[in-house]
């Protein structure tokens, strides 16, 4: 008997229970795929790093030597590593750093490098290398190289392409490229050292040729990584590079950046599902109460009704949870795809353990839901229910605007007037509007901030016209030692751009050192100075106090600033040649460099020009204000006269600097943007079917007394627009708080401690939002057109 | 006489479970203006559907219903709809309400519905506020739905039928939800509204309504099989002067030896 009334009224109110089913479905796929990423993520970086086997600290040398003779510095570090009591052990690998002046692709182009190549054999023994379907690279046959994906997939390579190498004797060495290789230590986007690995003898002849700049790689085991910084952080030895594991893992944070909006729009994907499916339960309880009445009147008790109901949404749910673990597998594999792509992912991406436990916990919940759902039916008397819960008390009166005497169109006022009287009623789809909106204007603002000029003051750099980086040159002069010599770079590269016909306003760059030691007290630190040469330190933004105006005064970030417990005003004593000067700490600013480490000082103070570690390239200003589209022509002319210089715009610099992280997060906003049209039609549908079926009557009422079909579309079209239109409303005022609660926090994580995102209006405000009303109020008046079946008839369905 | 309502060779088929179900067979009737008609059958023979064929809630499957100089049968839905709007006033057993407007608001809606105009619309306002009074409901113009008796609701729902000055008033079971009290003021209403001039056409089972009516029409298996000429409802009957009471439980005894002579 129970299986046959169960069966009728599964298939009585088949469209309210199929979109039951959907929501259901999405919300353990959802739930499911989200927390088997979050797992991943969270616990997938340590288990990439452990592994790759990467050691606790890692050295980049200073540049310089060879294999055979390595420079000064270089034997000083590898002594201070063997007498440190907090050294375990370590390992050194040799290493060649160049860049596109050596390496070309074979039709003689330049590859699309981010920043220094490092080239290693594939068996150094710092760390393991991995395969772009997660396997070791256990052998690199010779003639063959392996490159990072951001460079294979940006210079546009294909298995089996070659690259050439230049060697100092006129010749050319072709490598095949064999892949992609996962590298965790140097792999992440935002590290501006990527790592080629190339076999035993191909590298044996690149150390040997000599034309190539000499380092080497040390590979820490420590007993006391703490006690071991502090003690390395009071030495003067000069390297390239050198951190703890953890920093590594932090390069990873643009990655992270992506899983976190998926994660972010998973778990309000998951809240909007909950409150929707609490609000089908509901109505279709509700709906039912005329069943309940006769069950009731015929003598079935509380129980046995509450049984039934149970049984149909236990049958619901279980399907539900079932298919939405089918899904949650291939949507959980592709959001970890693009999160860890960079990485090495164990067991493929999937648990299949967990996410199967997961979407058994939504089912047990949508029933323990339902069955408190359905605790209303003790309370109703056989006649209550037979009235459809309606006994003819109100407390609160409806219909708070009146008709009478309003010169509204009647479905205009008919809408806003069911809208103010059952608000209630709407403020889920209110609600789940408003976080739509947030899910798309999140990824808009990040985008838009990381392509805005805005940036600059993020990673305390000037904006510029355009951006030339000429990585020989800037070789030749850090050899020469010489601080001239950057003038001198500055000014042959304003000439050339001259002679090309562009008046040139000013030329600056931005030079830096790392792994500089700064003490204060006993407290000592190593960090990375900047420089600005051409640049007045006021032109850069500070969070507070004022630039630094002579030779012993500085700026500092807060990081630094914090770890060595230092505010304005206060005096450090920075390491300048071996000796330690003091500075006055004068402002405070905040940069997303090397996440946060920074000090800026005067452009007079005299500093180690041997010892300069990057260059942010040549930055030119042009006297006329050209458009962008000028500045294009004008950076593919500069472009050819300048072969081996890298020429961009400041946006293009900027985004290199960051992996290139806003151009994959713009099919994330249209994934977004998919995702909320999709949820937000389905719960349009889903309120409107209900609608259609709670007020039949009235429709048909209305049908009776001269309502056209289309008039009353318009009037349940103008509800939902009106709910829409707030929700889209409320959602835009607040996104941009939300995307500063969210991906800004990311970002403040990273060094920048006062987040303005760079808004743009006409696509915050009007394109998206638009996009998702229009989408919504389409479907809600397709959905609407079935009015046209209901008949005089189906009065009797009243309310 | 001019006719309000003519029909000829109506009929509507419904399809169910793959059945042709003929409804309503080659009905043949006409309606003059002023008349108030009661529609009797038992319960299947067709009496609801002949109401909303006539007034084009439901598509005739043939045939032709003039209302008037407008043949209905031929207007498109929303012409259909134009047409209930303006020239039809309309009356159901149940109650039939928007629950979120206030009594007034539902009495004046179709008329809003039919002009825009601000002036128009004051028009609608006191003439909505003159017919609650005259079926003297003006106290709960402002209540909610809810808040009011089956009989005061029926009153409103005659009142929203009636703001739109209807050529006709079409009426189902008008009385069928409420208690002799309330149907015999709902009734006395129609009749007065009758004695105006409005055409009325009532679905009925009950003969205290139908003796109310000037004519009675009987309909059984989807045909009319007869029509009973009461004449206008007066205190005056055959030259001698009654209490309209005794009139009625006349008519009432004549409509009933009618029906059974019919076949009832």
């Amino acid at each position: 008997m129970n299986f046959k009334i169960l069966k009728r009224s599964l298939k009585s109110k088949k469209t309210i229970n199929f979109i039951l089913l959907v929501f259901i479905m999405l919300a353990a796929m959802f739930i499911a795929g989200s927390v088997n990423n979050l797992i991943l993520i969270t616990g997938g970086l340590n288990s990439y790093f452990e592994k790759a086997e990467v050691g606790d600290y890692v050295i980049i040398s200073c540049v310089g030597g060879s294999a055979e003779n390595p420079l000064e510095a270089q034997v000083m570090l590898e002594d201070y590593l063997t007498e440190n009591e907090y050294v375990d052990s370590y390992t050194m690998d040799h290493a060649i750093l160049t860049g596109n002046s050596q390496i070309k692709k074979e039709d003689g182009s330049d590859l699309e490098l981010n920043g220094t190549v490092l080239i290693m054999s594939y068996n150094s023994k710092q760390q393991k290398y991995f395969d772009e379907h997660n396997k070791e690279i256990t052998n690199v046959e010779d003639g063959s190289i392996y490159l990072p994906r951001r460079e294979f997939e940006a210079s546009d390579l294909k298995i089996g392409d070659k690259l050439s190498f230049k060697m100092s004797d006129g010749t050319v060495m072709k490598l095949t490229v064999k892949g992609m290789c996962k590298d965790a230590c140097l792999g992440s986007d935002m590290m501006g050292t990527h790592r080629f690995i190339v076999s035993e003898n191909d590298m044996d002849r690149l150390l040997a040729d000599g034309g190539y700049l000499y380092s080497r790689l040390y590979s820490l085991e420590l007993n006391n990584l703490e006690e071991f910084k502090n003690e390395y952080a009071k030495q003067d030895i000069p390297v390239v590079f050198g951190d703890a594991k953890d920093t590594f893992k932090i390069g990873y944070i643009m990655d992270m950046i992506i899983a976190a909006i998926f994660i972010i729009a998973s778990i309000l994907l998951v809240i909007i599902s909950v409150v929707i499916l609490r609000f089908a339960i509901v109505f279709t309880v509700n709906e039912d109460y005329k069943e309940i009445g006769i069950m009731k009147a015929i003598g079935i008790g509380d129980k046995g009704i509450r049984k039934l109901y149970v049984m149909k949404y236990m049958l619901i749910s279980v399907v539900g949870a079932l298919i939405g673990f089918g899904l949650s597998i291939p949507f959980s594999d592709a959001l970890i795809r693009s999160a860890m792509r960079n990485m090495v992912i164990e067991n493929g991406g999937s648990n299949i353990l967990i996410q199967l436990v997961i979407c058994i916990v939504v089912a047990v919940v949508v029933i323990l839901f339902a069955y408190l759902s359905t605790s209303k039916i003790k309370k109703l008397t056989p006649m209550d229910a037979i009235r459809s819960g309606n006994n003819g008390e109100r407390f609160k009166r409806k219909g708070l605007i009146k008709l009478h005497g309003s010169r509204k169109e009647t479905t205009t006022f008919m809408a806003f007037n069911d809208v103010f009287s059952e608000l209630k009623k709407y403020l889920i789809l209110l609600f789940a509007t408003m976080i739509g909106v947030w899910m798309v204007v999140m990824p808009i603002n990040t985008i838009n901030t990381l392509r805005s000029e805005k940036i600059a003051d993020w990673f305390s750099v000037q904006v510029s016209d355009i951006v030339i980086s000429n990585e020989v040159a800037f070789n030749e002069v850090s050899t020469n030692a010489n601080k001239q010599g950057y003038y001198d770079l500055m000014d042959e590269t304003e000439e050339i751009i001259e002679n090309n016909g562009y008046e040139v306003g000013e030329t600056y760059m931005e030079i830096g050192w790392q792994g500089i030691k700064v003490t204060f007290g006993d407290k000592v630190t190593k960090t990375i100075v900047f420089q600005g040469l051409g640049t007045d330190t006021s032109d850069y933004v500070y969070t507070k106090g004022s630039a630094p105006k002579y030779e012993n005064e500085i700026a500092m970030t807060h990081v630094v600033a914090k770890r060595l417990g230092v505010d304005i005003g206060d005096t450090v004593y920075i390491s300048i040649k071996g000796e330690d000067k003091p500075f006055v700490i004068t402002a405070i600013y905040q940069s997303m460099n090397n996440n946060g480490e920074g000090i800026r000082v005067t452009e007079t103070v005299e500093l180690d020009y041997s010892l300069v570690s990057f260059c942010f390239g040549v930055q030119c200003d042009f006297i006329d204000d050209l458009t962008d589209e000028e500045k294009e022509k004008a950076i593919d002319k500069l472009e050819v006269a300048m072969p081996e210089c890298q020429v961009e715009s400041f946006i293009e610099f900027i985004d290199r600097m960051i992996g290139g992280i806003s151009d994959m997060l713009v099919p994330i906003k249209y994934a977004m943007l998919g995702i909320v049209i999709v949820v937000n039609i389905l719960i349009v549908v889903l309120m409107q079917k209900m609608f259609l079926v709670r007020e039949r009557g009235e429709m048909a009422m209305l049908k009776s007394i001269g309502f056209s079909n289309g008039k009353i579309i318009s009037w349940q079209t103008k509800r939902i627009a009106i709910v829409l239109f707030l929700g889209v409303v409320l959602g835009t005022l607040t996104g941009t708080p939300f995307s500063q609660l969210t991906s800004g926090q990311v970002f403040k994580f990273m060094g920048a401690s006062k987040i303005e995102f760079d808004i743009n209006y006409l696509e915050v405000y009007v394109i998206y939002p638009l996009v998702i009303f229009a989408a919504s109020v389409l479907m809600c008046m397709v959905t609407m057109l079935s009015v046209r079946k209901i008949t005089v008839n189906d009065m009797n369905e009243i309310e | 006489m001019v006719t309000a309502l003519k029909v000829t060779d109506l009929c509507k088929t419904y399809i169910t479970n793959k059945r042709q179900n003929n409804v309503l067979k080659n009905v043949n009737f006409q309606i003059e203006e002023g008349e108030m008609v009661a529609i009797m059958g038992p319960s299947g023979s067709g009496k609801s559907t002949l109401l909303y064929s006539v007034s084009g809630m439901d598509r005739a499957t043939a045939g032709t219903v003039v209302l008037g100089d407008m043949e209905i049968t031929n207007l498109s839905e929303k012409d259909l709809a134009e047409a209930r709007l303006k020239y039809m006033g309309f009356i159901f057993q149940q109650m039939h309400m928007l629950k979120n407007l206030s009594v007034m608001d539902n009495i004046i809606l179709p008329a809003y519905e039919a002009t825009k105009d601000s002036d128009e619309r004051k028009k609608i306002d006191d003439n909505c506020k003159k017919l609650m009074h005259r079926l003297e409901i003006s106290e709960i113009a402002d209540n909610d739905i809810t808040e009011v008796s089956g009989g005061q609701l029926q009153r409103a729902c005659i009142c929203r039928s009636l703001i739109n000055n209807p050529k006709i008033i079409f009426a189902d079971e008008p009385t069928g939800a409420l208690n002799r009290s309330a149907s015999d003021e709902v009734m006395s209403i129609l009749n007065s509204l009758n004695d105006d001039g409005t055409t009325m056409m009532i679905v009925t089972h009950d003969m205290k309504v139908a003796a109310k009516c000037s004519k009675v029409m009987y309909i059984v298996d989807g045909n009319i099989k007869g029509e009973l000429e009461l004449g206008k409802l007066s205190a005056s009957e055959e030259g001698t002067i009654k209490d309209v009471k005794t009139v009625v439980k006349e008519r009432e005894k004549k409509i009933n030896n009618w029906l059974s002579d019919m076949g009832w």
